[in-house]
């Protein structure tokens, strides 16, 4: 990974309020955030949109907090088929 | 974790930070280490504000510290999918200080009001809105 270490990346997502990332994985830029869960705000939601076109989403997961969505993100195989483990030498984070 | 260019509650941490300019008072923060994303402090050092420029030049979040160090108010311009496509020029409003509250159900995400950016206009270095259509 280019612009944060893993640990960094993965440690970001409990400690700084949930994520707030750019990076680009295979040439194409995507965003992820956390937000209140529409349906029930006491509730946390992940979201990885990508940069281009319609901005469809790639990843969506709530949970009571921040460590409920990483262990979801975590097993996501949603670059190309990995997870971010196996993806993660392809990521460059530009922001956050 | 959590010490990446943070006061640290007094704590001495070292500086990942480095100031490149000014805009009005405001400062310019890159990280020292080139290699490393863009992003801002969650803590703040001395000043009560920072700004973050992206590679071209263009602005890209705004950070406003109580005199706690925590962050308060928060502008950025990127992506941000629930407001609208593309950069979409918004604010974040802490009830609560502090980034652990960045995307609690009590902070404000949203639009600027017209006031709001008239106030922080001089910081949005190439940033493109129509303002006719970002206000209506």
């Amino acid at each position: 990974m280019k612009g944060n270490t893993l640990a960094e990346f993965m440690d970001d997502l409990c400690t700084m309020g949930g994520p707030e990332k750019e990076f680009v994985f295979r040439g194409r830029k995507y965003f992820m955030e956390a937000q209140p869960y529409e349906k029930d705000r006491t509730q946390v939601e992940f979201v990885i949109f990508e940069c281009f076109g319609e901005e469809n989403y790639i990843f969506r997961c709530h949970g009571r907090d921040n460590y409920d969505c990483v262990k979801q993100f975590e097993i996501a195989k949603i670059f190309d088929g990995m997870d971010i483990y196996d993806a993660e030498s392809e990521i460059e984070v530009l922001f956050g | 974790m959590g010490g990446r260019g943070t006061y640290a509650l007094g704590k001495n941490v070292a500086y990942t930070y480095k100031t490149v300019g000014k805009i009005g008072n405001i400062k310019i923060l890159q990280p020292i280490d080139a290699k490393k994303s863009l992003k801002l402090p969650e803590e703040s050092h001395s000043s009560g504000a920072y700004v973050l420029l992206n590679k071209d030049g263009v602005f890209h979040q705004y950070r406003e510290y109580n005199t706690e160090h925590k962050v308060v108010i928060e502008i950025g311009y990127h992506n941000e999918r629930a407001l609208g496509k593309g950069n979409v020029l918004h604010i974040h409003i802490h009830q609560r200080p502090g980034v652990e509250n960045h995307s609690a159900s009590d902070t404000e995400k949203r639009l600027l009001t017209k006031t709001e950016y008239k106030k922080y206009k001089y910081l949005f270095k190439g940033v493109k809105i129509n303002e006719r259509e970002y206000f209506s």
